[in-house]
């Protein structure tokens, strides 16, 4: 089995020895520049995009089948699960978690696409909104 | 597993209806004017800091380059709230960045109804770079300038014209420390940009007039 063990294996040896050789090499090289790329990233399996168009104040909240499966998610997933029993901004997960904002996207992101929370993003222009501008000036003004 | 086959898709509408609309504005200026000081007195929450992507454009006095170098760099961010009523919740971001880097702050500026521009009138031109981003961008900003030692280097009219803004820019004064003060600068900021939404409306409201006949005649 060994390629050593092979009779008359000056010539087998030669063809499989410089493959497993090669092989080895390449892996090497793999494995150096999936780490360089994964290591910031580690929590999201080295993925850097996919959600970064999620607005940093859109509202993410905890839906039904993600308080279901919530103890079955891994550290990260699960606790930005926890957080959101009640409506929080995508930038407020990632400061209360000690997230880098990238990352909390990609979580958060994951967690949409699985159904696990919803993200909701107002999709108005809330700069034309005079209505909302309005209500904010009232709010506001009530407050001492 | 178990989240693949459940149906999520209508849970996840069904709460869409009570959501809350997420406004903000921006605290923006030069290092140590009082942008984490504003955040914090605004906020109704101790204020929250993360840390965030920022593509940074080298805009020192040093800079002769056409075309800016930009350079992304790991910023933090201060940022606070305050909720207006159970449908509303405002975010008032601390814009990163210091003295010598312009920004491109794409994430902070999209949607942001507006932005305070602080001002220490011992270093005015601290602020430039913000009062540049913002009139390119065309968001509404007021500029602050905080007072919060009671004195005075500069009046509101010698910082007006060093900065070069548009006559109809507000410039409050205010301090920092204090709530209402901070308050009624948003405010001030508030009324600019319902002004701009109102022009804005009244615009597309004269475009759809327009458009309207030119419609009716096609079909016909």
């Amino acid at each position: 089995m060994h390629p050593d063990g092979v009779p008359g294996g000056a010539d087998d040896s030669s063809l499989i020895r410089p493959f497993l050789h090669g092989r080895a090499d390449q892996d090497d090289e793999l494995d150096a520049a999936a780490a360089t790329r994964i290591r910031p990233f580690l929590v999201t399996q080295g993925r850097t995009s996919g959600a970064a168009d999620i607005p940093i104040e859109a509202q993410v909240q905890v839906t039904t089948a993600g308080r279901t499966v919530a103890d079955t998610l891994s550290f990260e997933y699960r606790d930005v699960v926890n957080l959101c029993h009640d409506p929080v901004a995508v930038v407020e997960i990632a400061a209360r978690l000690n997230l880098h904002l990238g990352v909390a996207r990609v979580i958060i992101g994951d967690l949409t696409y699985q159904g696990l929370v919803s993200t909701f993003e107002p999709d108005v222009d809330v700069t034309d909104d005079v209505e909302t501008i309005m209500r904010v000036i009232d709010g506001l003004r009530q407050r001492t | 597993m178990a989240y693949d086959s459940a149906p999520e898709r209508p849970a996840g509408t069904a709460t869409r209806q009570r959501q809350p609309v997420p406004v903000k504005i921006l605290v923006a200026g030069g290092f140590g004017v009082g942008k984490t000081t504003t955040v914090t007195t605004a906020s109704e929450i101790a204020p929250l800091t993360t840390e965030a992507e920022m593509t940074s454009v080298a805009a020192g006095v040093d800079n002769n380059e056409l075309v800016p170098t930009k350079t992304t760099t790991t910023v933090a961010m201060d940022f606070g709230r305050i909720t207006i009523d159970e449908s509303i919740k405002l975010y008032i971001f601390g814009t990163p960045g210091q003295d010598r880097f312009g920004f491109m702050w794409s994430d902070l500026a999209k949607g942001a109804l507006g932005a305070i521009v602080l001002v220490d009138d011992r270093r005015l031109d601290d602020c430039f770079a913000a009062v540049d981003y913002f009139e390119k961008l065309g968001l509404p900003f007021v500029v602050g300038i905080n007072r919060f030692d009671g004195m005075a280097n500069h009046d509101v009219e010698t910082i007006r014209w060093a900065l070069a803004i548009d006559p109809v820019v507000p410039v409050v004064e205010f301090d920092a420390r204090s709530f209402h003060s901070v308050r009624d600068a948003i405010l001030v900021l508030l009324e600019e940009a319902l002004v701009r939404a109102r022009t804005r409306q009244a615009e597309k409201k004269r475009q759809d007039a327009d458009a309207s006949p030119a419609q009716a005649d096609g079909a016909a």
